[in-house]
């Protein structure tokens, strides 16, 4: 079983997209349709496996859901999202539809910027020795 | 260091010799005190200049010092300060150094700040909505730089008290924020904000408004029949109302005791619990971001946070009756912060 890891992050549910906010080193992160769905569950204390059967009655899922899981949850862990927990309680899951929006991907993408969830295009860092900024010369 | 080292701040000096030539004649200036802060609001444009000051009413001062900082916005192609190699015009090109950050978006705007100078830079592209400019969201945007670099930050919040005593009321836009807020300040509480607002980095936690205007929907207007003049009316928010309350009494700065979260509930009475804070500070850290942009920083969420910490939160569920919920509301600061 797993829980947030209240000692460095802040977690939130807005619009069905999860917001995690490393408070410590303040890393923002994000998750799939699905994935922010999976994590309510995981910190609500409903064990992976019954996520996993309650997903797999979903039409569409793919046969390898249980290892792509397993992967998302590793990832939860290694950027201290999740801290693992001794618990006898586990919770039945309540997935909805809507968690299927978009498809069955569990993604954690890690943002340092909002910008850059609004702004597809590539961020170029340039060095001021490296000649920019400059001021073209007036014409 | 050489003095010949090309620096961020000296490409900003430049910037302000090519802007100073772009200046319509007339008055294109004001000066506002924020935070016992002069700062020096500047555009190329009367037009912009006279609209914007419009949205500051209540904080405008005479031009009578050295302003402390300065915000430049002017309209301009962007893709003039492009590097001369750029091949991808649609990419961010930003650049830091230890005397001011630029960031660059040639098909919309370019934002920069000069720590030396205390200066700051808006540039908009021509082809994107004048609106844009003249509007709200540029000037908080600009004060979201100016705060973080002057031991402050700007939070979507607003700020209501009773009897010097202080709440921060956080939430998404939408849920009831505003309205109680408004509804507060015709109450006769102390008030600082809205919508969003000063906090100090260090210290005791303590609330500061940028502005004295204040924005209802069209229905809260219409209940409330706030007297106060309509200042803009957004048609890209369901013509959502800015409104002069610069006539009522604001707080220059009041203590934070508590963040209060409201939810508009169905129940016939308002009703308040504590809860766990991270939600909630999760949301309005959020909810700033996205208001004010934080450029790729980590180090403004963990500011933010950090300022959060420590702060007990609570849950107002709000009923319909939006007397009661105000009276509710000053009854709990009063009796238990």
């Amino acid at each position: 079983m797993y829980k947030l890891n209240e000692e460095k992050m802040f977690f939130d549910i807005a619009d069905g997209q999860a917001v995690v906010i490393n408070f410590t080193t303040g890393m923002y992160y994000g998750t799939s349709t699905l994935g922010s769905v999976v994590l309510e569950q995981l910190v609500k204390n409903v064990s992976p496996e019954k996520i996993a059967c309650a997903v797999k009655k979903a039409e569409g899922c793919p046969a390898d859901f249980d290892a792509k899981l397993q992967d998302f949850i590793a990832t939860l862990l290694e950027k201290e999202v999740l801290v693992k927990i001794d618990s006898s309680e586990d919770k039945e899951a309540e997935i909805s539809s809507d968690a299927y929006a978009d498809g069955f991907a569990l993604t954690v993408d890690e943002f340092s910027e909002v910008q850059d969830l609004l702004l597809a295009d590539p961020v170029h860092d340039v060095d001021v020795e490296q000649g920019w900024p400059i001021m073209k010369e007036e014409s | 260091m050489s003095s010949n080292k090309p620096t961020i701040s000296g490409f900003f000096q430049s910037v302000d010799h090519r802007i100073e030539r772009m200046k319509e004649e007339g008055e294109t200036s004001f000066q506002v005190r924020v935070a016992d802060q002069v700062i020096e609001q500047r555009f190329i444009s009367v037009a912009n200049a006279k609209t914007v000051a419009h949205f500051m009413v209540g904080m405008i001062q005479e031009k009578t010092k050295k302003p402390d900082a300065v915000f430049n916005y002017w309209t301009e192609d962007c893709s003039h300060y492009l590097p001369a190699n750029a091949e991808n015009a649609e990419a961010v090109w930003q650049s830091r150094d230890e005397t001011g950050y630029l960031r660059l978006s040639a098909k919309f705007n370019m934002v920069g700040m000069d720590y030396e100078r205390n200066r700051f830079y808006y540039c908009r592209h021509p082809s994107k909505s004048t609106e844009h400019m003249i509007k709200g969201h540029t000037m908080v945007l600009t004060f979201g730089q100016w705060a973080v670099q002057n031991g402050m930050l700007l939070l979507h919040s607003a700020c209501v008290g009773v009897n010097g005593k202080g709440v921060m009321l956080s939430a998404r836009g939408g849920e009831g924020k505003s309205t109680l807020a408004v509804s507060c300040l015709l109450g006769g509480f102390d008030f600082v904000a809205d919508d969003a607002l000063l906090v100090n980095q260090q210290g005791p936690l303590k609330a500061m408004p940028i502005y004295r205007t204040v924005g209802l929907n069209q229905d809260m207007y219409a209940r409330l029949k706030p007297d106060m003049p309509i200042v803009y009316v957004d048609p890209n928010r369901n013509d959502k109302l800015m409104l002069d309350a610069s006539r009522f009494q604001f707080r220059d700065q009041l203590p934070v005791y508590a963040i209060i979260y409201p939810r508009v509930s169905e129940s016939p009475a308002p009703s308040i619990k504590r809860i766990a804070p991270g939600p909630v500070f999760a949301k309005l850290i959020d909810s700033t971001a996205t208001l004010i942009g934080v450029f790729r920083d980590p180090e403004i969420y963990r500011l933010m946070a950090q300022r959060l910490l420590g702060i007990p939160v609570y849950e107002i569920s709000l009923c319909r009756d939006l007397d009661l919920n105000r009276e509710f509301l000053k009854n709990f600061i009063i009796k238990e912060l």
